[in-house]
Formats: C-alpha cells, structure tokens, sequence
C-alpha cells in the first residue's frame, strides 16, 4: 500500500524553506502611519451593529492606517477592531451561494473609502462621496483620487457606472427632451473615463487576522502615496449582495454596497438607539483626531439647505490647504509637521493633533414651498461654483439654472 | 470636453441634488430578487434541485434540470417607533422547468406547484424607552447569539424560525442585553426529531420554547465579556389527565404538563484586545440535559439519558509580533462528547478554527459508495475515498442539516466529541501570501462499549455490553464507521480510540501581468486513524454477536469468531491518509467575467478493518459489494483510491444581474486491498484469483475505474 508518511515531513521542510526564503530583511521603502482612537465604530454616536454573529464591537473600528511604499505603488494596511471574518463558509442571504464565490478577496463585512487631497488648494477638487455614505468632503479637503476599498471591487465599479448613466440619461432627457444611442454610448464611455480618472477600486487585497492590505499603483495616483496629502477615510458595512434599491422600484437613495441605518436593532441595517435622528449618515467610523471630533463631524448636517455630513481630512505631514476656508469647518489634522519614515520591522507615525475650526450656522432659505427651502439655494450656489470652476459653460449652467427655478 | 463635464456636473448635481424622498411612514419598500439554477450531470438523477440528503423517496438529491425562484421581500416603516417586514417566496424543490406550470400529477405536490409561500414575516418596535432599544416579534434567524447555544439558523431555515426577541442596552451602551423566546420547531427539536411523545393523545407542542438570555458588558475597547444562557423545555399532557389512565380526568381544573425533556446550557465569555500583538478570547460552557427516558435514541439528535458535560475554547491571535505581516492563530478546544446543545448550530465551521474535512474525498451522500439506480437510497453518491461520512444530520445540534446543499457548498461536520487544537500560521509578502494549519484531534467520545460495561457473554443480542450502553446515543442510520464505511450521521461508535491530524499548507501569488492572474497551490494531509476495540473482551462484544448495531441476524456473516476475530484487536482498526494537492488560476477574462481554472488531485490509502468484517446483508443476485441493495453502508473500501478534478468557476456580472456556473470532470480509480486475521495480527492478503472470497460474496480484486461530470450554473437578479 502506498503511504503519505514521507511526504509529510517533506512538505513541512519545504514550507520552512519557502518561509525562509521570503523572510529575508524587507527591503521597504519609507512610508507612515495614522492612527485613530480606538471604540468609535459607532458613527455619530448612536449607531449599533447588526444583529449579526459576524458583525460586533470593533468589527468596523479603523484603528489605524499604514502606508508602505513599492516601486511602482503603494501598500495601504489597515487594521481594525477586530478579527476580519472570512467569507469561506458563508452562504449569501439570496440564493444561497457560497459567499465565497462573490467575495473573492479574503473579507466581506465592510467597505472602506479613501478621498485623497493631493495638492491641498481649497475648492479644488470634488466633494461629493459615492452614494450611500450620505456625506461629502469638506471643501478644504476636496479630493482628486478616492480610493474604494470594497469585497466586490468588479461590481461595486459596475454598479456604480449604471448609477451614473441612469443619472446622465435623465440629465440628457430634461435638457433634450429625448435620448438617442449616440448619446448613450458617448455617456457610457465619458462615464468610464470619468470612474477610471476619479476612482480606484483596489483587486489586489489580502487579510491577515484584524489587518487588511491592498495595493494602489502610482499610475493611479500619480506617484506614491503621500504624507502631505490630506486623507479623509470612511468607513462603511459592506452590503455584499446589494440587496436594495439598485433600481428604483421604490422612492429611496440608490447606495452602493453600503449597509443603510435604521431605527431599533435590526439584522440587515446597523441600529440608531436612542431616539437618535434617522437622517445620519451611516458610516460607522471616520478618520478623526478624538472621538468628539467624529461626533461632531458626523452629527453636522441640516437637511433644510441639503447639507451633508463633511468629513475632514488628515495629513500625515500636517499640511493645511492653502487658499480661503470655504463653508463648514477645514483641515482637522494638525499633527506634527515631520514625516514619518519607516523600515523593516515598522513605522512610526504622526498622531494628528485635534484642530477644529468654527463651523458656520446654516443659513435659512426663505422660499414658498417646502422643498424649496430645503433645496433650491444650495443647488444654486452649486450651480455657480461649477460655472466659475470653468466646469460647465455659459449655455449648460443656463439651462440648469432654469430648470432649478422652474421647481419653486 | 462638453460630455465629460456634463457627465461630471451630472455625477455632481446628482449628489447635490434633492435627494429622492425617503420612503415615508406608510410607503412600502419592496426589493428581492430572481434565482434560477441550472444543473447537469452524468449520474443523472433527478430528484430535486439540490444535492439533499435524505432518503424519503422523492426527496433525495439530484444533477438533472433547470428551475427558478422568485422571493420579494417587503418592508414598511408604519410609525416612527414600529417597522415590519416580510418575504414571499416560491418553493423550488422540484420546480422544473419541464412541469410546465405543474399540471398533471406535479400541481398537486407541494414540491413542484410553483406555489409562492409567506415567509418570515415581522414586526419590529423601537418604543424609544430608555431601558429597552427594540422588540422583535416573529421571523428572525436568532444570529446574535452563540453557535454553542442558540445558533444562527442556516439560510434554509432562516425564515422558518420565529419568536420574541427584546434587546436593550445601559450604561451608555456598554452594557447590552438580548433576551428572547424561540418557538421550537416540532420537525426536530427534540428526542427522535420531535417534541412530542408517543401517544398522540398527551401531544402539546405549539408552546414549546427555547427561553435565551445574553447580557454583555463592554465598558473599554480593550475587552468584553458576556454570559448567555439558554432553557429548553419541552411539555406534554401529564399521562393522569386521559380518562383511563388517572384519577385526575376532569378538564374543568386544567391539564396538568410534564416534562418530556429540558435542557439548560449556561456559558460564559470574555476577550482581551488590549495589547499590541496579541489578541485572546475564551468560552465555557456547560450543558445539562434531562429527559424522560424510553422515547429511544435509534432516531434521534438527542441522548436518551440524562446528561451534562462541558465545553470550552481558547483562542489566541498573534500579529505582526517580530515579524510584519505573521500571523499566528492559535486555538485550543473541547467539546463534550455528553454537551447538549439543542438549539446550538456547532457545525465545524462554525465553531473551529479548523478547515477541517472540507475539501476531502467527498460529495453528494458520502456515506454509500456505489449502489445502483434501481436502489436508490443507496445509490446518491458517488465517491470512492475512505471518508467516514459523519455529516448530513449532526447529532448533538440541530441547526447543521446538510439538507438542500449545493455540491458547491462546504459540507457540515458535526464537532460532538472534538478536542485538540489548531495552528493557523499566514504570512503576505508583496504579491504572495502563505497560509498553513496543523491540527490535531482527540476525541471525547474515544470510548468502549460507549463507556460502559463490556458483557462477554452474547448469547443473544441484548446481553452485549455495546447494545445496553449505547442504545443511550444516537445512532440514526447506525453505528459509526463501524467496520466498513457506515452510517454519515452519528458522532458516537460503540468502540473508539481515534486521533485526527491535519495538515495544511497554501500559497497563493498575483501575477501582475495584463489583468493580473491569481496563482493558487494547495497541499493537504490529513492522518486518521481509530484502534476500536482495544481488548480481548471488546472484540467478542463487538463482534461476537455479529456486526455491532444492525438488527440482522449475524449468523451469515460472523460465522466463526475464533478465525475471523479471536486475538486480533487490531484486525477492526481503520486508518486513513487522504492527500490532496491542487492548484488554480484565476484571471478577469474581461471586466464583466472572471475565470478560474482548477485542478486537484486526491490520493486516499485506507484500511478499514479485514476480509472477515464482511457485508452482513445479503447481495444481490450473490454478486459482491459493488452491487449491494438498498442500503450498502458497509460497501467495501479499504484499499488505495485516486481523484482526479479539473474544474472551471465563472462569474459574470452585468448591469445588476449576476451568473456564476462550476463545472467539474473527475475521473479517478480504486485499487483495493484486503487483510485477514493471521494468528492474532492484521496481515495483507494477497488474492490469488480473480476474487477474494467471503460468507456473502466475492469481492473483486481488480482496479475500479470512475469517472463524473457535473455542472451548476445559477443567475440572479437582485432588485
């Protein structure tokens, strides 16, 4: 009879070998850390988790985030409250696959954003979060590349580019009255240029117990990552299935892989307890010098004048953006202006120091009906700032002006 | 230049834009989606949609066809304290396509009339007071609990769990209780799968009830620490309260209830996180189980006598100590093999950290090897390889059937009786990343005559010591891997001294060439060897009144202990190494398809007891093994068994609809080999012709030759 005796010590000195091999002196190159307080997975403060065994306190808790240079990109680790969960084993709520199949890349639980401000100029760059975070990104800090850790990266881009070209052809619609193929294809490739420029959706990802790696290429960003750049991080629950409004069946935000909240406990939703208000925005912790800079962060949103949630970023490096302060309060991270210079074995970090400017009362909007106080002012003021940004011509911002008043 | 930024102020004004109106009080949120599932393959057996396990006719597993589900699951915020929610769902068993909207026999059979089913239906309030956060009333899938106490319900059952659930939590939310009560389900919660007796006339069932409570305590991120305990109590009619069997017959004063069985588990947990490298969490639990003897444990999840065992775990997670990016993690365990659990869901992968038997010789039935089509319950696997087969109805716990499976879908292995521990060491290194695991298993429930006393005196099949201890324990399709192959759903063998050891090594690398390959090695080893019986007298209780457990007359086949037995413990021994090396490449074909190729290939030595531990029924038409009736479970197998697998996985993704399909071709071959009882010692027997005899047939001695096919594809529709 054959016997695999032998083969078991062999195969055992070949892994001791392989590991050897592999662990020769790392030659990394320099890069840095940022940390964030520990127990703040709770968003604006009244956010529970899930009803879920794979979901619990300090599942979606950012601890801290270190970047390690290669020579043509850029290794982000981030490590997190707790054991990443393994989809190996899972069956998907709908149609009972193995989970497996779907998320292929090792974690399945969350979602994590990274709107990164390269050349720190206020009001340079875009503001806006991919839906479902419901928040933007403080002027101050506005962002040229974001960064979109996601289990499904294929299809939250997919997604996403059907979001936008749902939005394009409504846009295409109400300006022409009609929608014809060549706009369609014309939207669908400006569309994918547009995700390609603006997004990354990392593929190469690994998970090692409460650590999560993925790899960002210079060709994305431009060059290795940064620390004078200014980074804002989110970080979401990953709906992995996608199980709600991907089309408008009914009236509610199209979100994208984003676990929405809900009053009470829930098994599909993240709770609000106490009596907290249903219109906060479901990120379960952000990039924040203290806990009360999250809360305040996450808790500063009117919906009267449309308002969002402005997340604040850090820089390492503590660079402030140069030019005027606009709307709600700007850069947060002030830490010590030195860069953290790493090796093998580590990396120090910088510890951004809590800095908050005063952020402005919203202004009320007098206007007859209702929506239109909500709505119509910030919409305008938009509205310039895209036409002096040289975004839109005279013609396009004409139009849209149009349309806006004809609502009131 | 004018599209792009109308396609920029499009995604901008989208997100500025009035935001569409949340769905107000009142307004119904419906979503769901559409599955539908194609399958193929060359066994060609048409059952169902699924790879079940069972062997009610009609309701075993097949590879044949194509069907479709549809479930729309509504949501509604009535007020701002009170939400409720729902599923409608089609049945999909046996939805062929071929019924053709089921006319004719199929409409009238509830597995194939296309009928659309209520679902998990609830109602969730949120009444804002401050000592209670929410309220759950009906479906849940009870998921925030313990696998070792309430369990999560698997997706088949996951709406068919109903109950009360209240959650609150104080001291600015570091403290957080649950408490709930889980209607138990008749079809299975209890002694011989029910929660009744025997006499339909004392039956009381609709307000049995699992009673749960957890209460957590979290004051610091660096630890936590919870006690959860659960009470099962299952009531009948008192038997004094029918007419003839009592004097208290009146209704007019109420009907006095006893107890059919209770069970009470109380456990407690803590973690630590405090430290930079080093992460440590433990459990104990115990469980106490109490029932009214005499229902028997033929069929049954449950003991048949009272009992209380304990359970434990320790697990420690060490990163980035050292050495940046190593991982070790570590876990100790024990598992009662008396702990009973009976709302707990300890499947293996559950519980452990262990891969365990995933991945091994096994598909379909494990259980039964060959059989033919015109046995069917005999004849749902197909897959030589030596395993033992403990899966499809985990004993112990409820929540782990194997039932409405998927071939792709990791088979569920009871832990009853496990203990040792587990290393999971993983290393990443730019593009490559290593993973191992050494684990090793003792077992609690290594025993003989299942711990009692061994009787020598088999004159007749009730005087075996075996028979009078472990009629206490499940046994279900009989007693464990007994000798030849055997029984998939028992946990407990009359005579056992196993040890398990696994191990696991994997690498994988990404190949950063055009969309990127993802490169996979895989090697596997595991070594399981069970001595049995372990004395002189064992061997005449087990095997002197002929094949422990099955209810036959012996006769035929042990016909002579002396020769076959006498002398010989380790003539019944079974030991097993399984081998597996595999390696896989995937690669995104194009942005909406990604592609990976696998290929694996197994290598299984066994020996499983000898000659003289034969086939105790009858062949058919005095052919030998390969043709066994109904129920082959003692088909032969020791020998050495090769599996080869090539396998393609797609996955296809478009615009909010998704397909995925593996198709898998295996071909392998047995070559078997056969011992005898030589003076006292398990010696190789070497055929001289073209069979080796035995009281109930000849066994072939050449090399068998198999091969398979199987495909399933599935698309979903998510709105």
């Amino acid at each position: 009879m054959r016997t695999n005796k032998t083969t078991l010590p062999a195969l055992k000195a070949l892994m001791i070998l392989t590991m050897s091999v592999v662990m020769l002196p790392d030659a990394r190159a320099e890069g840095f850390m940022v940390t964030d307080p520990r127990g703040d997975d709770f968003g604006a403060g009244d956010l529970v988790y899930p009803n879920r065994d794979d979901m619990d306190k300090g599942s979606l808790d950012l601890e801290r985030i270190e970047v390690e240079h290669r020579k043509d990109g850029t290794w982000f680790k981030v490590r997190l409250g707790r054991k990443i969960p393994d989809p190996k084993g899972q069956l998907t709520y709908v149609g009972k696959e193995p989970l497996q199949k779907l998320a292929r890349h090792g974690f399945y639980t969350f979602n994590i954003d990274i709107y990164v401000d390269r050349d720190r100029v206020v009001g340079s760059g875009r503001t806006d979060t991919l839906p479902g975070r419901k928040m933007s990104v403080s002027q101050n800090d506005a962002w040229e590349k974001a960064i979109v850790l996601t289990p499904r990266p294929k299809v939250a881009r997919a997604y996403y580019s059907m979001f936008l070209e749902r939005e394009r052809e409504k846009a295409i619609e109400a300006e022409k009255g009609r929608v014809d193929r060549e706009d369609v294809l014309q939207a669908q490739e400006d569309i994918q240029k547009e995700i390609s420029k603006y997004f990354f959706f990392p593929e190469q990802i690994s998970v090692t117990g409460r650590t999560i790696r993925f790899f960002v290429p210079d060709s994305f960003l431009g060059e290795s990552a940064s620390p004078e750049w200014g980074y804002s991080v989110l970080v979401t629950g990953c709906e992995v299935e996608q199980l709600s409004k991907v089309v408008e069946l009914t009236p509610g935000e199209f979100n994208l892989m984003v676990i929405p909240a809900a009053r009470g406990r829930h098994r599909d939703r993240f709770g609000i307890v106490n009596d907290s208000d249903g219109n906060q925005p479901p990120v379960i912790d952000v990039l924040a010098p203290s806990i009360d800079e999250q809360k305040r962060m996450l808790s500063d949103y009117d919906t009267r004048v449309d308002r969002l949630a402005a997340a604040r970023a850090i820089s390492p490096a503590g660079t402030i953006s140069e030019g005027s302060a606009v709307g709600q309060g700007g850069t947060v991270a002030m830490g010590t202006p030195t860069r953290a210079v790493g090796g093998s074995g580590g990396f120090s970090g910088v510890s951004p120091q809590p800095s908050v400017r005063p952020v402005p009362a919203p202004v009320p909007v007098p206007t007859d009906s209702p929506e239109a106080r909500r709505t119509i002012p910030a919409r305008l003021k938009t509205l310039n700032t895209l036409r002096d940004d040289g975004l839109i011509s005279n013609e396009e911002y004409l139009a849209l002006r149009r349309k806006i008043l004809s609502e009131i | 230049m004018k599209s792009r930024n109308l396609v920029l102020a499009a995604a901008v004004s989208a997100a500025l834009a009035a935001p569409a109106p949340k769905a107000d009080a009142g307004e119904m949120e419906w979503f769901g989606a559409v599955y539908a599932k194609f399958l193929d393959g060359d066994r060609r057996y048409e059952n169902a949609l699924y790879n079940n396990a069972d062997q009610t006719p009609g309701e075993a597993g097949g590879d044949q066809g194509q069907g479709i589900e549809f479930e729309l699951m509504f949501r509604n915020q009535v007020s701002k304290q009170v939400e409720i929610g729902g599923r409608l769902k089609a049945r999909f068993n046996q939805n062929f396509w071929t019924n053709f909207g089921g006319f004719g026999p199929q409409e009238s059979d509830e597995r194939s009339a296309q009928y659309v089913k209520m679902r998990g239906v609830y109602a969730i309030i949120t009444p804002g007071y401050e000592w209670i956060d929410s309220a759950t009333i009906g479906s849940n899938d009870f998921g925030m609990f313990d696998p070792m106490t309430q369990g999560k319900y698997r997706y088949i059952d996951r709406d068919n769990a109903s109950g009360l659930l209240f959650q609150g939590s104080a001291f600015g939310n570091d403290m957080r209780w649950d408490v709930a009560r889980v209607s138990l389900p008749r079809l299975f919660a209890g002694p011989a799968f029910v929660t009744r007796g025997e006499d339909d006339a004392l039956k009381l069932e609709t307000n049995d009830a699992a009673y749960v409570g957890q209460l957590r305590w979290s004051s610091s991120t660096d630890w936590n620490a919870t006690a959860i305990g659960v009470y099962v109590r299952d009531k009948e009619v008192a038997p004094n309260e029918l007419l003839d069997d009592g004097d208290n017959e009146d209704i007019r004063d109420g009907t006095d209830v006893v107890t059919r069985y209770d069970n009470s588990v109380l456990g407690l947990k803590a973690e630590y996180n405090g430290f930079e490298h080093f992460d440590l969490s433990g459990s104990y639990y115990y469980s106490d189980y109490n029932v009214d003897e005499g229902q028997g444990a033929r069929f049954s999840p449950l003991l048949n006598e009272d009992a209380d065992d304990t359970s434990w775990f320790l697990n420690l997670d060490i990163g980035d100590f050292l050495i940046p990016d190593l991982t070790f993690n570590l876990q100790a365990f024990h598992i009662g093999a008396d702990y009973m659990s009976v709302q707990a869901a300890r499947r293996e992968q559950d519980v452990l950290l262990t891969s365990g038997w995933m991945n091994t010789f096994q598909w379909g039935r494990p259980d039964y090897n060959y059989g033919n089509r015109e046995n069917g319950s005999s004849a749902a696997g197909l897959g030589y390889g030596g395993w033992n087969g403990e899966t499809q109805q985990v004993a112990g716990n409820l929540m782990a059937d194997n039932d409405f499976t998927d071939f792709d879908e990791p088979v569920a292995y009871g832990v009853n009786g496990y203990e040792g521990f587990t290393i999971v060491p993983k290393y990443t290194w730019n593009d490559w990343e290593f993973s191992g695991e050494y684990s090793y298993f003792d077992y609690d429930s290594n025993w003989q005559a299942c711990g009692g006393q061994i009787a020598n005196d088999g004159t007749t099949p009730t005087d075996v010591g075996y028979r009078t201890s472990c009629d206490q324990y499940p046994m279900n399709e009989n007693n464990h891997a007994w000798g030849l192959g055997g029984d998939w759903r028992n946990p407990y063998a009359p005579y056992q001294d196993r040890e398990t050891e696994i191990f696991a090594f994997n690498a994988d690398y990404f190949l950063d060439l055009m969309n990127g390959f993802d490169l996979s090695f895989r090697y596997k080893f595991i070594d399981d060897d069970d001595d049995r019986v372990k004395s002189e007298a064992g061997l005449a209780d087990a095997y002197g009144d002929g094949y422990a457990g099955a209810a036959i007359d012996r006769s035929s086949w042990v016909f002579d202990f002396d020769s076959q037995f006498r002398g010989c413990e380790g003539c019944d021994d079974r030991d097993a190494e399984y081998a597996q090396y595999g390696i896989s490449i995937g690669y995104q074909l194009h942005p909406d398809l990604y592609a990976t190729f696998l290929y694996d290939y197994w290598d299984v030595s066994l020996v499983d007891g000898t000659v003289d531990v034969a086939k105790p029924v009858e062949s058919v038409d005095g052919n030998g093994f390969e043709f066994s009736n109904n129920f082959g479970y003692l088909e032969y197998m020791t020998g050495d068994h090769t599996k080869n697998r090539v396998g393609v996985l797609l996955n296809y993704f478009l615009s909010g609809v998704e397909f995925g399909a593996s198709a898998d071709w295996f071909w392998g071959d047995y070559d078997p080999d056969f011992y005898t009882n030589d003076n006292g010692r398990r010696a190789k027997l070497i055929p001289t012709g073209e069979f080796v005899a035995t009281p109930l047939g000849d066994i072939a001695d050449d090399t068998v030759d198999f091969d398979q096919y199987r495909l399933k594809a599935f698309m979903k529709v998510s709105f």
